[in-house]
């Protein structure tokens, strides 16, 4: 069995015209996680209710066997946490906001933000405002690194970035996380993002958890059929998760290409699912859509 | 709570350092302007602590600007811890910034210019009064309406002075009366305090007003504190 990194029960959030229901959430010690939705679905609601940061309205979660509230200061001196925006101060050095970060952590180690400064190539004298976004997230996650975080959070740590700055973003992390097994929880609505780095991915809509699968699984069992409307219904529905009208006939998401290829022959076509294609459908609720 | 202060002090230091420079600079002027020659040390102390005891709530106010108190609550560190620290910074910045207007004062003082009537023992009191009262009153508001919060509180207080001297004006002049009468007598019952205890006691006693102001504020801001989303 899986050792549960971070465990969350019965979470509740009730902002107005917005409710994070009842969610329950296993995020795997030693993997990557990808928290993945539309805009709203509440994957930063539950980021900043881990983080503590909104307080919940019901609900537990545990981070590290410990609970996120009663133990707050355990917990969070072992989380590094990554904003989409990360609120440094802006007329200060880089130098001066990783001294003030490294009061608060025990393990911060000066040697380690001194490496990862120089692999991301942080000016450390400028001012935080003078940095582009992408410097700005890499100097985040450098003070998130130094301080031997067992878990890392990270709300839309792409978010707004180009793609060359993307990837070598998430490269720089991969390389990282590769060499020290720590586990990571990040929300984002990139798919490409999961493509490269998670090993789990967990679909949030409406405020709901929709399902958590281990990103291979998700892409080698899943898949898209398309065909006439009729063929589509021939589907068991235990194996359908969602349902377009194509102008020329439908697609449905199917949670097994080979149950699917069993129950409608070799003439149709199924392809593999892909994580753009998996968000659509289930944002509409795993029924009917109409096209685009 | 040291670690809190600390990282005050780095985040903070040019603001602090500027504010502290410029603003002893202008209060020379203050004093030097002042024709009748009938400023006292302690009516210019008071005029400073008033300055002072707003720099913690301009520090918040940038960390409100920055939408740095979410990192401050990310940080492992208790909300209450991150509060005690805001009262205790408060007192220390405030305080700083009087002391250092006083040394600045106290040089010119020494080299013969003779600004202000001599002090009075009471001015550490009215310091420690005007300062801690100034503390309690507005700590709560941007703790939980960020700088929004002061800027809305003292535009409404001003705003109420207008409402109440229109009304006095246009209607009669009696609810101003009471008001006038109520602060007399507060005034007239302090100064009999003072008479008949001496300034030992009218001290203690103000300090542990002040102190018992404080501790409610922080209580207050603490309940607050601990309810706010980010």
């Amino acid at each position: 069995m899986t050792e549960n990194a971070i465990q969350i029960r019965g979470l509740r959030k009730r902002y107005r015209g917005f409710t994070l229901k009842d969610v329950d959430l296993d995020v795997p010690r030693g993997f990557v996680t990808g928290l993945i939705g539309p805009n709203g679905a509440g994957k930063t609601t539950i980021i900043k209710l881990i983080m503590n940061l909104v307080r919940r309205d019901a609900g537990r979660i545990t981070v590290l066997g410990c609970d996120n509230v009663a133990d707050e200061v355990a917990v969070k001196s072992r989380i590094g946490f990554i904003y989409d925006e990360p609120p440094f101060y802006h007329d200060i050095s880089l130098r001066d906001s990783a001294r003030a970060m490294a009061l608060f952590y025990p393990a911060w180690s000066d040697r380690r933000f001194a490496e990862l400064s120089d692999r991301f190539g942080l000016p450390l004298q400028k001012r935080f405002k003078k940095l582009s976004h992408g410097m700005k997230m890499k100097f985040a996650l450098a003070v998130a690194l130094s301080h031997d975080a067992d878990v890392l959070l990270m709300d839309e740590p792409t978010a707004g970035l180009d793609l060359a700055f993307r990837r070598e973003l998430l490269d720089e992390l991969t390389g990282i996380l590769q060499d020290e097994r720590k586990t990571v929880l990040f929300s984002t609505h990139i798919t490409a993002d999961l493509e490269r780095i998670a090993d789990y991915v967990t679909f949030i809509c409406n405020g709901a958890v929709v399902f958590t699968l281990p990103k291979d699984e998700l892409r080698e069992r899943w898949g898209v059929v398309r065909a006439d409307r009729a063929t589509v219904e021939r589907l068991p529905a235990t194996l359908v998760k969602g349902v377009r009208e194509r102008p020329h006939g439908a697609e449905a998401l199917v949670t097994d290409r080979s149950a699917a290829r069993e129950a409608l022959g070799t003439g149709v076509v199924i392809d593999r699912a892909t994580f753009d294609e998996v968000m659509v459908f289930m944002s509409h609720g795993g029924g009917h859509a109409e096209a685009a | 709570m040291l670690k809190l202060l600390k990282t005050d002090l780095i985040l903070n230091w040019r603001i602090l350092a500027w504010t502290y420079a410029l603003w002893s600079v202008l209060w020379l002027g203050m004093p030097i302007m002042s024709t009748s020659g009938d400023l006292t040390f302690g009516m210019w102390t008071g005029m400073v602590s008033v300055a002072c005891a707003f720099l913690p709530i301009t520090m918040l106010g940038r960390e409100d600007k920055f939408k740095a108190g979410a990192l401050l609550c990310s940080l492992p560190v208790t909300r209450s811890a991150i509060v005690a620290s805001r009262y205790v910074g408060g007192w220390l910045w405030a305080l700083g910034g009087v002391a250092c207007a006083i040394v600045v004062m106290g040089v010119l003082w020494l080299a013969g210019v003779r600004t202000l009537l001599p002090p009075t023992p009471m001015l550490p009191v009215v310091v420690v009064a005007i300062v801690g009262t100034t503390i309690a009153l507005m700590m709560p508001l941007p703790l939980r309406f960020g700088i929004a919060g002061v800027i809305g509180f003292l535009v409404a207080t001003q705003l109420l002075g207008v409402v109440v001297l229109l009304a006095s004006a246009l209607f009669d002049r009696q609810g101003v009366r009471l008001i006038e009468s109520a602060v007399r007598a507060v005034v007239s019952a302090v100064r009999g305090f003072y008479r008949t205890q001496g300034p030992v006691l009218f001290s203690v006693v103000v300090v542990v007003v002040v102190l018992a102001l404080n501790v409610a504020s922080y209580r207050l801001s603490t309940w607050i504190y601990r309810r706010r989303d980010f």
